[in-house]
């Protein structure tokens, strides 16, 4: 791996790191479990577009890792890695399928199957099958705040300024 | 362009049913009064709330932390808890089945159903 | 294409949570609720005959209540106790079988001759007393579960012993639900008879039943649950049947060996097996034995499983019950 490619994933990693336990300081916007706006999976979105699966997938591991120590609940880290890893695997088979253009599709079903896969956590967890009642709400969440997250990555994928610093 | 708007309609469709099943939920008049209190997948308490008369509030413990619930006639909310994000406190008073209260960090529900509570028979001393 | 390759499962995905909500009527379920033997009987049966079941288990229920009747001059048992020896229908001839072998099993802690100094307490007639010493070791001398002998179809009972199959007559008449639901052909139901319970076969969509256990020292709570088939689950324990005098609580299960309310240490004990009578008899048994005693029954006899749990709360389960007993409090495997 060449140095600028291994600094530039640092960077990234540490990027959605700071993101993500300053969104996790924040308090929830709505009191529904699971409602919270993913804006370190901008930082995902851009790095598979620009780097490839396999280098998301570090980026995100990581971030899961690191992001757990620092929040500090090991319960916590059952939900991100059921959300994140389905939210994973959509994204690494359909990027391919979308042009940065539509982007903000992918970031769409990436919040979508990452809502689910907690959902299905939870109802795991807690063996309490009536909170698959919040799928409805966390569905329209995730529209709404996949679309947000992933229209911020195709604004950053598609600044050039950007865009020649990372490369 | 097209595609876009394919796309959005699709999503549009969905925001709107699951609106529109969130509404009917909502709407469904139900005669539910049995408040289940669920810890680690094992139902600790249940609760007719039909029949409290006082308002009472009690704890329940775990590992991670605490959480105070408080049962009135016909309701029950979380009142306090130590968990990070207050979501179970935020969620305020239950009365039907709409929603569960949950503290996922705690591993904690509280679901208002029927009469149904998951068990078949409950045995006590007689 | 693409759009309605997602659409799809999102679709189902909706009408699967639509449905979950709505309870699918079994064919042919049918239930009542009695009241009988001083207690309210649920009865549950699914199946093509579960009316004529539930039918003929109420009509049972009643008869055999009438039966065991201590206190009915027309029931068997009062013409027992007055005659001295009574020929008997096959039910009660059958009952107090049973009744006399745990007795011999458990070592006379189970009595059916202690109903005089259940009198005495007033936990019939409810006008709760502390009789003096005197007059407990007075009537403890007719207490013996020796004194009662069946031979064929007829019961004696002899030094002035009292009859009463108070004790047992509930987990004998669950099992006798049991026969009633199979004679039907019901092969899924349940009984709660005054927090007695038996199942026959499992639920209708062939899980087992799940059958909570209450807290003795939270009557609200539970401690805990089982996942049976076939069985019968019975609880004994001092915590709902009570009288308070002078600070002091006086509970229902007499002690035969001293007359008073037994004190062993346990709060309650729930004996899970086949036979209700049996179940219903050890654990008002178990409960005066105390942990260490019943322990060493269960090594000596077997044949159930049992879950103790302790005046401080401890909870103790027996071996078969590891995996069946489900609980998030701590509790002890016996082996």
């Amino acid at each position: 791996m060449k140095t600028k490619k291994l600094t530039a994933l640092a960077m990234l990693t540490a990027l959605s790191l700071i993101i993500f336990i300053i969104e996790a300081q924040l308090p929830p916007l709505v009191p529904i479990p699971g409602i919270k706006l993913g804006l370190a999976n901008i930082v995902t979105l851009i790095t598979i577009y620009m780097y490839g699966r396999k280098e998301a997938f570090c980026v995100l591991a990581l971030r899961i890792g690191l992001g757990t120590v620092f929040t500090g609940h090991m319960l916590s880290l059952i939900y991100s890695i059921s959300g994140g890893l389905l939210s994973y695997i959509v994204m690494a088979l359909l990027f391919k399928l979308f042009d940065t253009k539509r982007l903000w599709v992918i970031s769409i079903l990436c919040a979508i199957a990452h809502n689910i896969g907690q959902i299905t956590a939870a109802v795991a967890i807690t063996h309490v099958p009536e909170l698959i009642w919040y799928l409805p709400a966390l569905m329209i969440s995730a529209i709404i705040t996949g679309a947000f997250t992933g229209v911020i990555a195709m604004l950053i994928l598609n600044n050039r300024n950007i865009r020649r610093y990372m490369e | 362009m097209k595609n876009n708007i394919k796309w959005i309609a699709l999503f549009s469709v969905i925001i709107i049913l699951c609106a529109a099943l969130l509404i009917i939920r909502r709407n469904t008049p139900s005669d539910a009064v049995m408040a289940r209190i669920v810890q680690d997948g094992n139902v600790i308490r249940e609760i007719d709330l039909l029949t409290v008369d006082d308002p009472y509030e009690f704890s329940v413990s775990c590992d991670e932390g605490c959480n105070t619930i408080r049962v009135e006639k016909g309701r029950i909310c979380v009142i306090d808890a130590d968990c990070p994000d207050k979501i179970c406190v935020n969620t305020g008073y239950i009365s039907d089945s709409e929603l569960p209260i949950v503290c996922l960090p705690h591993k904690l529900s509280i679901v208002v159903s029927g009469t149904d509570s998951g068990y078949d028979a409950v045995v006590g001393g007689q | 294409m693409r759009i309605t390759a997602l659409a799809i499962p999102l679709a189902c995905l909706m009408l699967l949570a639509g449905c979950a909500n709505t309870a699918g009527d079994a064919a042919g379920e049918s239930s009542a609720v009695v009241f009988a033997m001083d207690t309210e009987m649920q009865l549950k049966a699914y199946g093509k005959n579960a009316d004529e079941a539930i039918n003929a288990a109420k009509a049972e229920i009643n008869r055999l209540d009438k039966l065991f009747r201590r206190g009915d001059s027309d029931s068997e048992i009062y013409k027992i106790n007055k005659n001295g020896s009574y020929k008997v229908s096959e039910d009660t001839a059958k009952l107090t079988r049973c009744a006399c072998e745990i007795g011999d099993m458990t070592n006379g802690v189970f009595d059916i001759t202690i109903a005089p100094i259940m009198d005495m307490w007033g936990f019939y007639t409810k006008e709760f007393r502390v009789p003096a010493k005197t007059e407990i070791d007075f009537a403890l001398g007719r207490v013996d579960h020796r004194n009662v002998t069946v031979s064929d179809d007829t019961v004696t009972v002899s030094n002035g012993s009292e009859l009463d199959l108070g004790g047992i007559a509930k987990g004998y008449l669950s099992s006798r639900i049991m026969e009633i639901y199979t004679e039907y052909g019901i092969s899924s139901g349940i009984v709660s008879l005054g927090g007695n319970v038996q199942a026959l076969g499992t639920k209708p969509d062939g899980s087992n039943w799940n059958i909570a256990i209450m807290d003795p020292i939270d009557s609200v709570a539970y401690i805990g649950s089982v996942r049976i088939k076939d069985k019968a689950v019975i609880t004994s324990g001092g915590y709902q049947r009570f009288f308070e005098r002078d600070g002091k609580r006086y509970h229902h299960i007499i002690d035969p060996s001293t007359g008073y309310p037994a004190d062993s240490g346990l709060s309650s004990v729930t004996i899970i097996s086949e036979d209700g009578a049996l179940a219903d008899g050890l654990s008002t048994s178990l409960y005066i034995m105390g942990l260490d005693k019943s322990t060493k029954f269960w090594y000596d006899n077997g044949g159930f499983d049992a879950i103790f749990v302790t005046d401080e709360g401890e909870i103790y389960i027996t071996e078969g019950l590891d995996g069946v007993f489900e609980s998030r409090k701590n509790y002890e495997v016996i082996k």
